[in-house]
């Protein structure tokens, strides 16, 4: 389960815009991911909820937003969307296609929060 | 006034949450600690001319062999050195070592994975000045390696015929991740029916990958020719690149 380590990658990188808001703690982490990045949005969550203790993010949720997959096809060059395992131009079936989106890792936005309205962890939040 | 008793104390006015609520936009690459780790090693390898191989897989596959075989054939044309990851034991390295071959283990624990770091920390045991490939052997995993860039300059990826052709499919972010794709332990495809070559190279295509499939077998005398004349070919191509680059 690699998600512990990104877990930490992410509070580290958190931590360095923390500095410029040292008056307020983290309140909601917005992170992409694609579903060929090779990461699992139940897993981070899980690994998110073990990591934030006693961190900057200990009173932090995550809210995860999950993108599609997008091709362009080197044959026919038009765009599409494709799945996981069938990663193929939607228009003419070649296989000889690009990645547009769908393995990015992100670290979208921080919402930094008061330190006195912060309250106990939410509950996870999911955007797809 | 403040409202209650009509003094001068200014009314206190509380301000919405919203407007208190301070939004940062970031977009930073979540695996840019690693991937930084990664460039840095890369540019190591290149300063010494060592062209690196990450070798990934399911355990049990034939990565070990493979690479006692590769050594056997080929240390009198290059010298070689091998990084092993596990996550115990020092067994698969101790297997290299009767070659004549350096080779240092990395025992990750509980870790499912190696990272750029991990590679980073025992680079210093070798004298990459006297290298020419250095192999490292990956953990057995065909999920988690493949997130992890190393500053390796090509990924072997091994699938055995015993594992079923349908691999690919299964695993898209690691067969998406390869630069050659060895169907190892062809030796079983008389046993193992449901096997099929093309099949699994027709699944290997779907997750996008226009990499060369190379079938090999490490128990059969000439199964590995087609992958040492891959793997010559390819350090050939990097050296005339490399020599154009100085060149110019």
């Amino acid at each position: 389960m690699h998600e512990m380590s990104l877990c930490y990658s992410l509070l580290d990188t958190i931590a360095v815009y923390q500095r410029a808001n040292m008056d307020k703690c983290v309140g909601l982490v917005h992170v992409k991911i694609g579903p060929l990045s090779g990461v699992e949005p139940d897993l981070l969550h899980q690994a998110f909820l073990t990591c934030r203790t006693h961190s900057i993010g200990d009173q932090a949720a995550l809210q995860i937003h999950t993108s599609a997959i997008k091709v362009r096809c080197t044959l026919c060059g038009k765009h599409s969307r494709a799945v996981v395992n069938r990663i193929i131009c939607a228009s003419c079936g070649s296989w000889q296609t690009e990645l547009i989106q769908g393995d990015e890792f992100v670290l979208q936005r921080i919402e930094f929060i008061p330190s006195e309205i912060s309250t106990e962890p939410k509950e996870r939040q999911y955007v797809r | 006034m403040c409202g209650n008793c009509g003094c001068e104390t200014p009314r206190k006015i509380e301000k919405p949450i919203q407007q208190m609520t301070n939004v940062v936009e970031v977009h930073a690459n979540l695996k840019s600690s690693n991937d930084t780790q990664a460039i840095t090693n890369r540019a190591l390898f290149d300063a010494h001319d060592v062209m690196v191989i990450n070798l990934m897989s399911s355990p049990g596959s034939g990565k070990t062999r493979l690479l006692e075989e590769t050594i056997t054939a080929l240390k009198s044309q290059y010298n070689m050195a091998v990084i092993e990851g596990d996550l115990e034991t020092e067994n698969d390295a101790n297997r290299i070592r009767r070659h004549g071959v350096q080779a240092e283990q990395i025992a990750t624990g509980q870790g499912c994975h190696l990272d750029a770091n991990m590679v980073f920390k025992v680079l210093g045991k070798f004298n990459l000045e006297k290298l020419d490939v250095l192999f490292i052997e990956n953990v057995g995993n065909l999920i988690c390696p493949a997130c992890f860039d190393l500053g390796q300059h090509l990924n072997v990826i091994l699938l055995s015929v015993p594992e079923g052709d349908d691999k690919p499919e299964k695993y898209p972010v690691m067969f998406r991740a390869a630069d050659v794709m060895l169907i190892s332990k062809t030796d079983y495809l008389q046993f193992h029916d449901e096997f099929n070559v093309a099949r699994a190279i027709q699944s290997f295509r779907k997750v996008g990958n226009n990499a060369p499939v190379i079938e090999v077998s490490s128990t059969q005398s000439n199964q590995l020719e087609a992958w040492f004349a891959y793997f010559i070919e390819t350090i050939n191509a990097r050296d005339s690149l490399s020599l154009q680059e100085r060149g110019a």
